[in-house]
């Protein structure tokens, strides 16, 4: 998947997650603040970085606003950022 | 038997903290909603989030839906390229006018599920009538499809479109009503009717709920799981009710094991509407689940 | 044998009456704050008591613990009934070393994670409201002095809660302190020439009144929600829980009851209302944290009694002024469990909260999924091993926090006295309470177990990181009765 540009997606209410995607030309990195970050940080970590894996996606910022969302809710959040980043 | 649909319950699909446990009210069928509900902002993020609930989260059984966009809009394409696959029971067209608005979108859903290994038709589908045209099209609609489960009143919409609005006594929805459920029945679908928007009124709503039980409808669109319960005492049978159906029942399986034509109960000879109804009033009364129940 | 009776003895001994003079009587009680604490002399080890029925409003505890401070006073042992956000800053007392040890029932926010975080090096000791009257009314905690907030107060210390410009209602718990504290001061707003009636502070336990400024910020006295809730979640659960209750043919004439704050809380009392109404039954009493929805079932006759340790809302301070049966109780009356006439011991049922609840039942309001304190322990163990039925409502998960899990970080109360959880995702009944799980069958109620619940929470949130604690224990809790039965420690 190659991304185009910066892009959102998500809130900042209970159980959702807001995500920013942000294509550079440097090595990916991964901020994660969390509501839940002692009990569920490495959890949401690993499961962005298997997305990001899934769609090819390298060279990329995110940075995620957790509100204590549900795996699923993360899953679509960083789906929807990256489609939107590769419009 | 026919599923039961009394109650089918709108969450917006943009809503993570709603749909993630939207289960517990226990309604009779889940809509996700990608339509009217979700801004054209994020018509995209909607989806996704719907798809990855379907996939992710266990609804314990209960009937899920998704209302798409219309395959008029730029999303409705889009809508079921990323729901289809997540295999949700029921995808709703909204605003369908005629049975070729069914009819195109059944070739997209057949095409999808052959591209995805879904046993082609497992998908099913439910129409939305929301306009005049689309009442005098009933009944071509209702049999449009095999995959059509039920067809629903919108009357939003529709009354706008017969230039009047909505009453508390709803004289205006009577042929509607009474157009949609002739077609559901002749079909041998289900026929679910509109939505009660007040949520605070609760005796308008109740009035509401039992006029169209009397109509003949199968249940109703709720917006609230404050709703839920109201719906499911109203189409609750009495006791009275469940005797005399366990007892029609009964005689059934007796003149079985007899080997008996003709059945009769105190003296009346039973005939096969008095057994439909009496079936119906079980499955009504969850008689037939009671063994599986487990509360949730 | 006896020496006989000398009068001569007596009259030296107590003097001979030489006449009075009326000017020279010791006028009143009314002091300054600073006067008072310099009189009062606290020092070092000393212990002082202070009180939250202005919960998030209280005032009085930062004036006091301003001026000790200023004055360079250190390790003093704070024994506030309970802790709010009012306190969150309490931690610079800490490091001043003015604090050097505190009991309470509650503690939150940031002075909770300072706690947490190790700053104190005495542990917290947690007790329940009738703890705390059980320790000091035995003498195992010996309060040097009790710093009273109250509404009104006259020159003298006779004292209510429920008049004047900041009234808070009832002052159930420092009634425990006036009678067992060294010395006692009242502080008000308002002090008046004129004798207080009725006063629940009564001025022989009283040895200084002090006038302030503002004692209290009224409105900030309310606790939790309380407008009724349309949230449909708690609805759900508050609806399961007066349908249970029903069930349980608790609601019977003269049946008493104690409910709670919170959303679902008030909407039981709510659905309660309804099946009182339906049925013709009236309660003899509800107990507890008084609120106004409460009030409403009292004012309409359907609760005889309201035995109120402390109001949650202004409407409950009005009625508690107003209404000749609504009636104060003492933390002791209410709860004490060396005392066998607590009221708690009278309730048919009690409908509880929890941040967690696990397979045994056990059940934690103390610290939150992270194990940092962020609770209280209230009434929380009084009432259920008071109540013939105890019932813990909560949410199945709290965002991606499990509310029912394997283990609770920490017990408050042991799950042999919690008889019902109810969720948004099903009730368990504690196997222990075959009676109940049999009633409930017959009822047609759907039960599920508690093992089906802590799994069905772990599926939605995942297993989470275990917490990493240090080696420091930073809170003791103690049971009602006195014994241990958790040590809190600290978060990394």
């Amino acid at each position: 998947m190659k991304l185009n540009k910066r892009a959102i997606a998500g809130t900042m209410t209970s159980s959702d997650v807001m995500i920013e995607v942000i294509p550079w030309g440097k090595t990916s990195e991964i901020n994660i603040k969390s509501d839940v970050e002692k009990q569920y940080g490495d959890q949401i970590l690993d499961l962005i970085n298997s997305i990001l894996r899934e769609n090819d996606v390298d060279n990329v910022c995110i940075n995620v606003v957790d509100k204590g969302a549900l795996d699923f809710t993360i899953s679509a959040r960083l789906k929807t950022a990256l489609f939107r980043a590769a419009k | 038997m026919e599923k039961l649909r009394r109650t089918m319950l709108y969450v917006p699909g943009n809503n993570p903290a709603m749909i993630k446990d939207i289960y517990i009210y226990q309604p009779d069928s889940i809509m996700f909603d990608l339509e009217d509900s979700i801004s054209l902002a994020e018509k995209d993020s909607a989806r996704f989030l719907v798809s990855e609930a379907l996939t992710n989260v266990d609804y314990l059984g209960i009937e899920t839906v998704v209302r798409v966009n219309g395959l008029d809009t730029e999303f409705g394409l889009a809508d079921l390229e990323c729901i289809v696959k997540a295999q949700p029971d029921v995808i709703r067209l909204p605003k369908t006018e005629t049975s070729e608005d069914i009819s195109e979108m059944e070739a997209i859903i057949a095409r999808i599920e052959l591209e995805n290994n879904i046993p082609v038709g497992k998908t099913k589908m439910f129409a939305a009538i929301e306009s005049a045209k689309g009442v005098l099209n009933a009944y071509s609609i209702a049999t449009s499809s095999k995959r059509l489960v039920g067809i629903a009143l919108g009357a939003e919409d529709y009354v706008t479109n017969l230039r009047t609005n909505r009453s508390p006594e709803g004289i205006e929805l009577l042929f509607a009503r009474g157009q949609i459920l002739n077609a559901a029945r002749a079909a041998n679908i289900s026929a679910i009717d509109t939505i009660y928007s007040d949520i605070e009124n609760e005796e308008g709503f109740r009035r509401e709920v039992e006029h169209i039980k009397q109509l003949g409808f199968d249940g109703k669109s709720i917006i609230n799981p404050r709703q839920i319960d109201i719906v499911h005492e109203i189409y609750a049978p009495k006791p009275k009710e469940i005797e005399y159906a366990l007892q029609v029942i009964a005689a059934i399986q007796q003149a079985e094991k007899e080997n008996s034509g003709v059945i009769s109960l105190n003296g009346k000879m039973i005939d096969k509407p008095i057994v439909e109804r009496a079936e119906r009033v079980l499955q009504l009364a969850g008689i037939n689940d009671m063994e599986q129940s487990d509360g949730r | 044998m006896e020496d006989r009776y000398d009068i001569n003895e007596l009259l030296k001994e107590k003097g001979t009456f030489t006449g009075i003079d009326k000017s020279k009587r010791k006028k009143n009680k009314v002091r300054s704050l600073k006067y008072v604490i310099d009189a009062l002399d606290i020092k070092d080890g000393m212990t002082i008591s202070f009180h939250h029925h202005f919960r998030n409003g209280d005032l009085l505890a930062d004036m006091v613990l301003e001026l000790l401070d200023k004055k360079g006073t250190k390790n003093i042992t704070i024994f506030p009934s309970s802790l709010t956000t009012a306190h969150d800053h309490f931690g610079q007392y800490i490091q001043s070393g003015l604090i050097s040890r505190i009991c309470t029932s509650g503690i939150r926010d940031r002075l909770g994670e300072d706690i947490s975080s190790g700053m104190l090096d005495t542990p917290v000791i947690i007790r329940s409201h009738g703890g705390r009257a059980r320790a000091i009314e035995s003498g195992e905690e010996k309060i040097d002095v009790a710093f009273i907030a109250v509404a009104h107060s006259d020159v003298n210390g006779n004292a209510n809660g429920f008049e004047g410009v900041s009234p808070c209602g009832s002052l159930g718990y420092s009634m425990v302190d006036m009678k067992h504290a060294d010395k006692v001061v009242v502080v008000s707003d308002l002090i008046t020439e004129e004798i207080t009636i009725p006063f629940s502070v009564p001025s022989y336990n009283v040895d200084y009144v002090v006038k302030v400024e503002k004692i209290g910020i009224k409105e900030k006295i309310m606790s939790g929600a309380t407008r009724l809730t349309t949230n449909p979640k708690e609805l759900l659960i508050a609806k399961r829980t007066a349908d249970i209750i029903e069930a349980l043919e608790i609601i019977k004439e003269n049946f008493t009851f104690q409910t709670g704050t919170g959303g679902s809380s008030l909407a039981v009392t709510r659905f309660m209302r309804d099946k009182m109404i339906e049925k013709k039954i009236v309660a003899d009493f509800a107990l507890g944290g008084i609120t106004g929805h409460i009030v409403r079932l009292h004012e309409e006759g359907l609760v005889r009694k309201l035995l109120d340790v402390q109001c949650f809302d202004l409407d409950a301070v009005f009625s508690l002024k107003n209404n000749i049966r609504h009636f104060e109780i003492d933390a002791s009356f209410y709860a004490n469990p060396e005392n066998p006439g607590c009221v708690v011991n009278k309730l048919d049922v009690v409908v509880l909260s929890a941040l967690e609840i696990d397979r045994n039942f056990d059940v934690n309001v103390m610290t939150g999924s992270d194990g940092i304190l962020r609770g209280a322990s209230g009434g929380h163990c009084d009432t259920a091993a008071g109540s013939k039925i105890c019932i813990v409502t909560s949410p199945l998960v709290r965002g991606r926090i499990a509310t029912v899990k394997d283990k609770v970080l920490n017990i408050v109360t042991p799950g042999s006295t919690v008889d019902i959880l109810v969720t948004d995702h099903g009730t368990a009944v504690n196997p222990l309470r075959k009676d109940i799980m049999a009633l409930l069958k017959e009822k047609k109620i759907p039960i599920v177990s508690i093992d089906t619940l802590v799994e069905m929470a772990e599926k939605i949130v995942k297993k989470p990181n275990p917490i990493v604690y240090g080696d420091k224990v930073v809170g003791v809790i103690e049971y009602r009765d006195g014994s241990i039965i958790d040590l809190v420690k600290q978060v990394i």
